[in-house]
């Protein structure tokens, strides 16, 4: 039906569209020159504004380099100093127990949230819209709003848990080297959250419901459904929003900033804020590059193969 | 009767009710900071007070404050043209470089959409300081062009990204019925596909503008004179004085800053889901 | 308040007319002419807005005067990292800059500033000489001005100490005391110990007050190795357990004005902006219709069995070397340094921003408020981080990576013993200064 009408109006341009566009159409005859044409802009922009920028990055990581200055070639000299320091390898340790912890979270209750979301009728728009909001306001702003309600002394958090005779003293959220881990992930998922739950929510709405309804006549419960309709089908979009939260969780730099500059003792640095402090407060660029950068191969290799396996079972 | 009564409450408990928990959790800190910018000082430093509610009087002092004694608007409307100019030109240069993408095999194309996905593992952090030297060769800085110009870097990507997988669902039937009719590359981009992939431009849209109207780091470096700041950094410079915080502007500005947003998001919600549906699944 | 609001307003308005902007929407680049000249200086917001106002009107009177248009820009102190170190790379940016905390940019950024050899000499007759010359010179240079500090004094709540039998302190033992004492009804004493620029000042307080220090006068032996220091963290480890709360290894540098003016704690090691800002929102006690700042008093800072010394932000000014108007900026900042002009601008800022030129330390703003009287004594006992040895690059970078509140705490929490915490802090410290070691 839609096809139909959609064709009908291809049918109507192509009668309209033989004016001025005609001699970039003759430009563009060709597929191969057209395609290039088409990803010219995006190539160039990205060339100039990310590759060199990237490329020098790059070069800092491999040279001496301080702020202001080129350098000089070191070789992999930085990263050898970096993970004898043990700051590092309590930034590397943080890192993944972080990115581990708040992906684990944000894929449940992500999961949850949009298996909910996609059953509620009422107030769909409201509901939807207001579970969306953390992750539409400024992070900038909205980590100070967090920041300000673990704040030791005016915590709302504290004086609600100690009004409800839940403890009876303050909870160090942030002094505490392993509470303050926790915080920062709490808010980590807070953010993320969102995107995962409706993004999975998009991924719900394109499971056709006749595989539902044969799962439930061949017998399967909620639970069966869920085990062997919804996650199989979700696996694609599952594995996309995960690639994609994982580089962003693990390469947070203001949740951390904000609430605790990297401390209690290092225990909450992460290669964000531990680059920053070595590369901008101290002006070792090549150094700070050499963290920031320290996970990339790794980042890279992951990344391909995860697109490759992606691509693989959406073309099939 | 009584069934129909049960299929009425019966969701109350499986669905309204366990919602509920995720609904307050995402909207607790956000009127936590609404009435934080209400609050007088008096009120907002006492740790005795109950902070769930303001007792002693409404202020619109902190509005105040930001509207007469810094420069907020002139920030507010900067962060507009800023984030404006800077999706559209994002929208458009992805456009053009999800179709080729998505539809056309060409030497290059593989390696050339895995590229734009590795942009994403470059750090920002450090990204920034090469970046600085391009922008001031450019002869940019101290203009809101730095940001027009950079904003794209980490926008392009996205939105092409995005695209390539909403334009992968649409038949291709459609596309060739016109290319066969004669029309060219260019011509069924703008007239077959882009009207059936309107959700997803919604949706990649909707996605440059929230990151360009967040974006701190870069509004930060690359732009100093205190009237073309933009809105985050300007709100940061004013009323964050040494170990004194602005607790009440600070969150007047972060609620008045998230307006235009959710304004956006109202009336573009459902565009947003069925737009991701396509373009992040494939 | 509404007056006030009309002239920041005004104030607004005459700065972007004089900044030549023709307006937002426009190009979004002030129209350069070949004709005038253009200064541009970059400084960040002062905890007394009228620092700033003040700073203004100097710099547009002296523009005024020299014909030159000039662009005062105000960023948050957090952002002026970032700031510095996209201008080296980029070459470009202001002309004038505020530096610091700390006179590490000097090392930092050797290559980058000009030299203020001529600025330093000129200036500092005419306000009674330089407090202590040899702390600001760099590898044998001016390459900027110390600007201004906010000394620290320790804020005591004169209420509670009556109510606990006890005068105004003198000693860090007297404080451990009153702490505990504070602490046994709710108001312990309270000193940041996690990642911020307090908990480096106050427990580099307490290493100097027990004869510790973390670098030797020749700037590069570790010193932190020593009886002195295991004694300065016993003492630390005792205040931490008896006399504050936990949350200071959460602080950050506004957390202690919070904690005194939200009437808990009996008394903070803070510059007097704690006061100031209690003063101005007429915060009550809690429980009671007495406003915080009357209750409040400002001690010295304190002595340890060895010494009494204590640190605070050095803020600076430089000029940058690629900047094309180094004359220009050298004449601004001569015209600020004139003695009329930094009283004006210590006068707008309550005695917040005290310059180290010995003239202004005895500034009548200092007896305008019998809160103020101690802060010159403060001035002439502080020195920078790294006293005994001089202030480096790496010197700054330990302050940057927290070393040694880490160490403290690590010792505190008993996540090590003290022997564990001094090795470590003094491996991170060596590796600092050994990376840092100039291959030329």
């Amino acid at each position: 039906m839609r096809l139909e009408t959609l064709n009908e109006g291809a049918a109507k341009t192509a009668v309209r569209g033989e004016t001025p566009t005609r001699w970039l159409s003759r430009a563009l005859a060709s597929d191969t020159s057209a395609a290039y044409a088409f990803v010219a802009p995006a190539f160039f922009l990205l060339l100039f504004l990310v590759a060199y920028p990237f490329v020098l990055s790059l070069w800092f990581s491999l040279s001496d380099a301080r702020v202001g200055e080129t350098g000089s070639f070191v070789g992999l000299d930085n990263f050898r100093r970096l993970l004898g320091s043990s700051i590092f390898i309590q930034t590397l340790q943080n890192s993944m127990v972080f990115t581990a912890a708040a992906l684990g979270l944000k894929t449940v209750l992500g999961m949850a949230l949009a298996l909910l979301l996609f059953r509620v009728a009422r107030f769909k728009r409201l509901i939807r819209g207001a579970v969306l909001l953390p992750f539409i306001v400024p992070t900038a702003l909205s980590t100070l709003v967090w920041w300000w309600m673990f704040e030791p002394m005016y915590s709302v958090v504290n004086w609600t848990l100690k009004g409800l005779h839940i403890v009876n003293h303050d909870i160090p959220w942030l002094p505490d080297p392993y509470l303050a881990m926790c915080t920062v992930v709490l808010v980590n998922t807070w953010r993320g959250l969102p995107f995962f739950a409706i993004t999975l929510l998009a991924g719900l709405v394109s499971i056709p419901r006749e595989l539902y309804e044969a799962a439930e006549s061949d017998g399967a419960g909620p639970v069966g459904r869920f085990w062997h309709v919804t996650l199989p089908l979700l696996q694609p979009v599952l594995a996309v929003v995960i690639l994609f939260s994982a580089i962003f969780t693990l390469a947070d730099f203001n949740i951390v900033y904000v609430l605790t500059k990297g401390g209690p003792m290092n225990m909450t640095h992460l290669f964000a804020t531990y680059s920053f402090a070595l590369g901008l407060q101290s002006g070792q660029v090549g150094q700070g590059a050499a963290v920031s950068l320290f996970l990339f191969p790794i980042l890279l290799a992951v990344v391909f193969v995860q697109l490759r396996l992606v691509r693989q079972s959406t073309t099939l | 009767m009584s069934r129909s009564r049960a299929r009425q409450i019966r969701p109350l408990f499986t669905l309204y009710l366990p919602v509920m928990p995720f609904v307050l959790f995402a909207l607790f800190p956000l009127y936590f900071m609404l009435i934080t910018s209400f609050k007088k000082n008096a009120e907002l430093y006492d740790p005795s007070s109950i902070p769930f509610l303001i007792q002693r009087g409404v202020t619109f002092g902190h509005y105040q404050l930001l509207s007469n004694e810094t420069l907020f608007w002139s920030w507010f409307v900067n962060s507009l043209i800023v984030s404006v100019a800077a999706t559209v030109i994002s929208v458009v240069i992805g456009i053009l470089a999800a179709y080729p993408l998505a539809r056309m095999r060409f030497l290059g194309g593989d390696s050339f959409g895995m590229a734009i996905f590795i942009t994403y593992l470059v750090p920002p952090s450090l990204l920034f300081l090469p970046l600085s030297t391009v922008v001031n060769r450019l002869g940019l800085s101290d203009s809101l062009w730095s940001l027009v110009v950079t904003y794209p870097t980490f926008l392009v990507p996205f939105c092409t990204w995005l695209l390539m997988g909403y334009f992968r669902t649409v038949p291709k039937e459609i596309e060739e019925c016109a290319m066969l009719d004669g029309c060219g590359r260019l011509q069924t981009l703008l007239r077959i596909l882009l009207p059936v992939a309107v959700p997803g431009v919604i949706c990649a849209a909707l996605f440059a503008f929230t990151l360009s109207w967040n974006e701190f780091l870069y509004a930060l470096v690359f732009v100093s004179p205190a009237e073309l700041k933009t809105m985050t950094v300007g709100v940061f410079s004013e009323l964050i004085r040494g170990d004194i915080y602005y607790w009440g502007g600070l969150m007047a500005g972060a609620c008045i800053g998230s307006l235009p947003i959710v304004v956006a998001y109202v009336f573009f919600l459902d565009y947003y889901v069925s737009g991701l549906t396509a373009g992040a699944v494939k | 308040m509404t007056s006030r609001g009309v002239s920041r307003r005004q104030f607004l308005r005459t700065s972007a007319g004089a900044a030549g902007v023709a307006g937002i929407l426009a190009s979004g680049r002030a129209p350069a002419t070949a004709q005038t000249r253009e200064l541009s200086f970059l400084t960040v917001a002062s905890f007394v807005p009228d620092t700033d106002k003040e700073l203004k009107r100097q710099f547009d009177e002296w523009g005024a005067k020299n014909k030159v248009k000039v662009r005062l820009d105000i960023i948050a102190h957090l952002q002026l990292v970032t700031k510095k170190a996209s201008e080296v790379q980029a070459r470009s940016g202001h002309d004038l800059t505020a530096l610091g905390p700390g006179l590490g940019d000097a090392d930092l950024y050797y290559d980058y500033l000009a030299d203020l050899n001529d600025v330093a000499t000129d200036v500092a007759p005419k306000n009674g000489g330089w407090l202590n010359e040899h702390d600001y010179l760099i590898r044998g240079k001016w390459k900027l001005l110390p600007w201004w500090m906010p000394p620290f004094p320790m804020a005591v709540r004169t209420d509670l100490l009556e109510k606990i039998g006890e005068k105004n302190p003198d000693t860090w033992e007297d404080w451990l005391r009153i702490g505990k004492k504070g602490k046994a009804i709710g108001h312990p004493f309270g000193t940041a110990m996690g990642h911020s620029a307090d908990a480096n000042v106050t427990l580099l307080s307490i290493m100097w007050s027990y004869g510790a220090s973390y670098v030797g006068k020749d700037g590069k032996t570790i010193t932190i190795n020593s009886k002195e220091t295991r004694t300065a963290m016993d003492f630390v480890k005792r205040l931490y357990t008896e006399a504050m709360d936990p949350e200071v290894l959460a602080w950050d540098d506004a957390s202690n004005n919070r904690c005194l003016n939200a009437g808990k704690c009996i008394g903070i090691h803070n510059p007097i902006s704690a006061y100031e800002s209690a003063k101005k929102d007429k915060v009550v006690v809690p429980g009671s219709q007495r406003e915080i700042a009357e209750v409040i008093d400002h001690v010295n800072t304190p002595r340890g069995p060895v010494d009494r010394k204590t640190t605070t932000g050095y803020w600076c000014v430089g000029v940058w070397n690629f900047s094309k108007n180094v004359d220009l900026a050298k004449d601004f900042l001569r015209y600020h340094f004139q003695p009329e002009n930094l009283n004006k601008w210590v006068e707008a800022g309550h005695g917040f921003n005290m310059p180290f030129l010995a003239n202004l330390t005895k500034h009548p703003v200092y007896k305008s408020d019998k809160q103020y009287r101690h802060i010159p004594d403060v001035a002439k006992v502080t020195v920078p981080p790294s006293w005994p040895g001089p202030t480096t690059a790496a010197s700054q970078q330990v302050l940057d990576l927290y070393i040694i509140p880490d160490m403290f705490a690590q010792y505190s929490t008993g996540k090590m013993t003290a022997d564990q915490a001094i090795a470590w802090a003094e491996k991170e410290m060596q590796e600092i200064y050994a990376g840092r070691r100039r291959k030329v």
